[in-house]
C-alpha cells in the first residue's frame, strides 16, 4: 500500500508513527482484492518517501503481511445464524455477513414466523433452522460494502 | 474451481488462525494497544467464529497433518482440515479439485487418514 504522511510527522520516530498509521488504515478494513484485513502482521519494508511539492505530503510504499480473510465464489463454509424471515436467512461467518434468500433454501424447509423463535423447518419438524444454528452454506455471490 | 487472488498466499487451518488472534490478543493488553472499534469488532468476530468452529486441539496435529498431507495442494488441505467431510461423496461436492486430481480410493485413504487425527 501506499501511506500519505502529513509534515508534522517527520522527527526521529517517523518509522513507529509510520507503523501505527498502517496499522490504523488497513486494519478492520475490507479490501476487493485481499477481503478482510484482520491483523497486520509484520511490515515487511517501508520504501523511500516521495514528497508531493503541492501538499507537502510524503508517500511511502508499504510491504506488509496480514492475516485476511478472502472469501471466494462458491466457497463453501460453516456459518451460525443471526436472524431469520419470510425472505430469507441472515448468517455470519466471523466479519463476514451472509444471506441466504428463500429461492436458494431447499424447497422442504419452510418458514414458520409463528414458532417462538421463528425458524426455517422441514415437514416432520426433524430439522429446524433458528438463530444460533449452525449451517453449512456456499458462497454464490459477493460484494464488497462499507463495514 | 477458482480459487481467486488467494493462490498467492499461505492459507490457515481455523485452527492456526485461533493461535494468531489470541497470540495478537494477548500482545494488545500487555502493550497496551488502543486499536480502532473497526478492527476490534473484526478481531472479535473472527476469534469467537474460529474458536466455535475449529476442530483440532493443538499445534502438534496441525504441524502431524500438514506433514503426512504433502501432496496434497495446501489450499485443498486447508479446506479439508476445516471443513472435514465424512465421506468421499461429500469431499467431491465441497472441493470439485479432488475429484478432477484423484480418483475416489485416493480420496477416501486421505479422508480416513485426516479422520485419524480427530481426538
Amino acid at each position: 500500500m501506499n501511506l500519505r504522511l502529513h509534515p508534522r510527522f517527520f522527527g526521529p520516530r517517523i518509522r513507529e508513527i509510520i507503523r501505527e498509521k498502517v496499522d490504523s488504515v488497513v486494519e478492520g478494513s475490507c479490501d476487493p482484492t485481499y477481503g478482510f484485513i484482520i491483523s497486520v502482521v509484520e511490515i515487511i519494508s517501508i520504501g523511500n518517501g516521495l514528497l508531493d511539492d503541492e501538499t507537502g505530503f510524503a508517500k511511502f510504499p508499504i510491504k506488509y503481511k496480514a492475516l485476511v480473510f478472502n472469501p471466494f465464489q462458491f466457497e463453501v463454509l460453516d456459518a451460525v445464524v443471526i436472524s431469520v424471515n419470510e425472505t430469507g436467512i441472515l448468517t455470519e461467518v466471523g466479519p463476514l455477513v451472509i444471506f441466504i434468500s428463500k429461492q436458494s433454501i431447499p424447497e422442504e424447509m419452510k418458514y414458520d414466523g409463528e414458532s417462538t423463535p421463528p425458524c426455517y423447518k422441514n415437514a416432520d419438524e426433524s430439522e429446524k433452522i433458528m438463530n444460533e444454528c449452525e449451517i453449512r452454506l456456499q458462497i454464490i455471490g459477493l460484494h464488497p460494502s462499507k463495514v | 474451481m477458482n480459487f481467486g487472488e488467494f493462490v498467492k498466499h499461505e492459507p490457515l487451518m481455523l485452527n492456526e488462525v485461533q493461535s494468531i488472534l489470541n497470540q495478537i490478543k494477548t500482545d494488545q493488553t500487555n502493550e497496551n494497544q488502543v486499536t480502532n472499534p473497526n478492527k476490534e469488532e473484526i478481531l472479535n468476530k473472527t476469534l469467537r467464529y474460529v474458536k466455535r468452529f475449529s476442530r483440532f486441539q493443538d499445534k502438534e496435529t496441525i504441524s502431524g497433518i500438514k506433514v503426512e498431507f504433502q501432496e496434497l495442494d495446501p489450499i485443498e488441505l486447508t479446506i479439508l482440515a476445516n471443513l472435514f467431510p465424512e465421506d468421499v461423496d461429500e469431499a467431491k461436492v465441497l472441493i470439485p479439485s479432488l475429484a478432477e486430481k484423484y480418483s475416489d480410493e485416493e480420496i477416501t485413504d486421505f479422508i480416513e487418514r485426516l479422520h485419524k487425527y480427530d481426538n
